[in-house]
């Protein structure tokens, strides 16, 4: 764990950061594809009808075949339930009634690892709501109580039901989310995350992503520091998975990255090809072959580039083609003029 | 007020001319049991996607066809009736007498209370989320099923039996409708509740839902939908000495259908006079009690109707009885007197197609 101690300093300085994205859920803002699984646990959710949340919830987590793009199911059902926090021009008065309900559904359900998941969901979301999307020296002086309150809130709740972290890896999902907007240090984070993918290896992917996003320059973070923890997430997994969530880890991060991935990062391409390969011969009917066509175009790559294109054929999915701080129509396109320019 | 009435009387004598009635009783019989007939198996159909199991829809069918069947007598007794009681000049508006005899008898069906056992099943299972969530946007019948279909089993058999035998007493006048319309309508209940909601500490009213949030907090609609009835129920019913009937009944009443307006009803001429009421030739009188503050009404009520509806004589007007309610509130409050403040102020408004 050394290679951590040189992050730690930059979660002391996470809470003054700029921030480009309101909030967790990162791979949501990354995913978001037509997925009914989604819409049904938000439509529950919006309908306030927890019966059936738990059903969808508990069948997610049974779930043993993935979503085509390989995340688990958990994964669209989490989505979905964050949906709810999302709409456009929420008010507090919202956030109030849902921290009553969640608070109510948890006190009917003692039990119920959902119920109180929730309810900590709901005080991150209401925080965020009070913080606001903009940069930290812009917020008003009461929107950063808030924002400090209910994170603590939600802090102190995880805390007093610590017993929700032995259940559920959605707790260390959660963690995440809730470290990032404390300042928690990365040892912290990095022992969440552990126990999070050990307690649950479907949610691993989900758990990296999110730790993953919590490095970004944009939260203090550093593009060494975000090819310390590939590099930390690769060597324990490549037994298991080869260089799967190396190049998992690279290609969420790609999204996020202003400019070309293998020159501002220290993304190693040979790795993120044989992982992205990995994925789409174990998951052909995802998204990988559009991510390994863009992506190879980024490194210049033009054997993987023809090759990947075989697959997209002339239907791409263009918002896998996202990155560098541009469209996916437009690095479409913009690869297919490099690989006709030969 | 009276261009509005005349143009009513010229939309029925529309209807009424476009009508056909046949010549003879026993054929004017035959036609409207067949045409009530017809409408309750529209009315009492199940979509075939519903989701609900084999067995759940079979009693519902069941329940639906026994229906069908007994208010075959219900149509002829009534088609006979009126065929004696108008004289011949007026027969061909009979079809239009017989839509609300029809639309009556519908909202009585819905209306009328299951007995103790079954509605407080019922008034669980409207409770319930997966209730609004399920609710399709027509078909009262289909909703009461998927409700029904959210009960346990034994519950369900309770629910279909207690429905069976309501009808039948229904159909046979040996039991009417005794649910009242709310003396505070429950719109303006839930804004009250929504009001104190904000004030009180600590707060009596359930959390609301995030669709009822969004809709009412965020958004500031008032619209009494699936879900501001659910959380109205859901704390009345916590209410000290909360009666089980009186809430089951007041549930039925305001969800109960109501005359549809006429087609391009808001392009007729028609504003001082609800448009239901005069495409069904309704009048009437509503009582209405106010608080007169400051020379304003305030916190008007309707404490009385005296409604009535060709096709109706001697029958309660059920799916009538609040067409005139709205217009006669937005009267009230709009009066000015320049009087002594007074808790009790009464106004009566009579409303007439002339």
């Amino acid at each position: 764990m050394k290679r951590w101690q040189c992050l730690a300093s930059i979660w002391a300085t996470a809470l003054g950061c700029v921030l480009a994205l309101t909030s967790g859920d990162a791979l949501a803002q990354q995913w978001e594809k037509s997925d009914t699984l989604r819409d049904r646990a938000e439509s529950a959710f919006w309908w306030g009808d927890f019966d059936e949340m738990e059903r969808l919830y508990n069948e997610a987590r049974k779930a043993t075949t993935p979503r085509s793009d390989g995340l688990p199911q958990l994964y669209s059902v989490r989505a979905g339930f964050a949906a709810v926090f999302k709409y456009n021009n929420l008010t507090d008065s919202y956030f109030e009634e849902l921290q009553r309900l969640t608070a109510q559904w948890a006190s009917e359900r003692p039990r119920s690892a959902l119920a109180h998941l929730l309810h900590v969901r709901t005080l991150y979301a209401r925080a965020w709501h009070h913080r606001g999307d903009g940069y930290a020296i812009s917020i008003p002086q009461e929107g950063q109580k808030k924002y400090i309150q209910y994170i603590k809130a939600a802090e102190d709740y995880m805390a007093q039901h610590g017993w929700l972290a032995e259940q559920d890896s959605t707790a260390h999902v959660y963690l995440l989310m809730l470290g990032r907007s404390a300042g928690w240090s990365f040892k912290r984070m990095w022992a969440v995350a552990q126990a999070g993918a050990s307690k649950n290896p479907a949610d691993e992917d989900t758990i990296y992503e999110e730790l993953a996003y919590s490095l970004l320059p944009k939260w203090g973070g550093s593009w060494q520091d975000i090819d310390a923890l590939a590099e930390e997430a690769h060597q324990q997994t490549k037994a298991r998975r080869g260089a799967e969530l190396y190049a998992f880890i690279y290609s969420g991060i790609a999204y996020s990255v202003d400019g070309n991935l293998f020159e501002v990062t220290q993304a190693k391409w040979p790795r993120v090809k044989e992982g992205l390969k990995h994925l789409l011969d174990r998951t052909p009917a995802g998204p990988w072959q559009d991510r390994l066509a863009y992506l190879a175009c980024l490194a210049h790559d033009r054997a993987t580039f023809d090759d990947a294109m075989k697959r997209v054929e002339d239907r791409p999915d263009l918002d896998f083609w996202k990155g560098g701080g541009t469209g996916g129509r437009q690095n479409y396109e913009s690869c297919i003029s490099w690989a006709h320019s030969r | 007020m009276r261009r509005a009435a005349a143009l009513g009387v010229l939309l029925l004598g529309l209807r009424a001319a476009c009508a056909q009635v046949p010549e003879k009783e026993n054929d004017w019989v035959r036609l409207t049991s067949e045409r009530g007939t017809r409408w309750l198996q529209q009315d009492l159909a199940l979509p075939a996607d519903l989701a609900v199991d084999a067995e759940t829809r079979a009693a519902a069918t069941d329940v639906a066809a026994k229906q069908i069947a007994r208010m075959r007598s219900r149509w002829e007794q009534w088609a006979r009736s009126q065929w004696q009681r108008v004289p011949a000049s007026e027969r061909p508006f009979l079809p239009d007498r017989f839509r609300a005899f029809y639309v009556n008898e519908w909202a009585a069906m819905h209306v009328q209370s299951l007995g103790a056992e079954a509605d407080h099943l019922m008034l669980a299972a409207w409770q319930r989320p997966a209730y609004c969530r399920v609710q399709l946007e027509e078909g009262w019948f289909a909703n009461l099923l998927l409700a029904v279909a959210q009960l346990p089993a034994p519950q369900r058999a309770v629910v279909w039996a207690a429905q069976d035998k309501a009808w039948n007493r229904l159909a046979r006048r040996e039991e009417l409708p005794t649910a009242q319309a709310p003396v505070i309508p429950i719109a303006d209940d839930i804004g009250q509740l929504v009001k104190a909601m904000r004030s009180q500490s600590p707060r009596t009213a359930p959390p609301m839902v995030p669709v009822l949030a969004w809709r009412r907090l965020v958004r500031g609609q008032e619209t009494v939908s699936c879900p501001a009835l659910q959380w109205w129920l859901q704390q009345a019913v916590r209410r000290p000495g909360a009666d089980e009937r009186a809430l089951s009944d007041e549930y039925r009443y305001v969800t109960r259908p109501l005359p549809a307006d006429p087609p391009n009803a808001k392009d007729q001429a028609t504003a001082n006079y609800p448009p239901a009421a005069a495409d069904y030739g309704a009048e009437g009188k509503v009582k209405l009690q106010a608080r007169r503050s400051g020379g304003r009404m305030v916190d008007p009520v309707v404490v009385g109707r005296q409604i009535t509806v060709p096709g109706l004589e001697g029958e309660r007007p059920i799916a009538f009885e609040t067409l005139f309610d709205a217009a006669a509130l937005q009267r009230v409050r709009q009066v000015q007197q320049n009087e002594p403040d007074n808790d009790r102020v009464y106004f009566e408004f009579v409303w007439r197609l002339q």
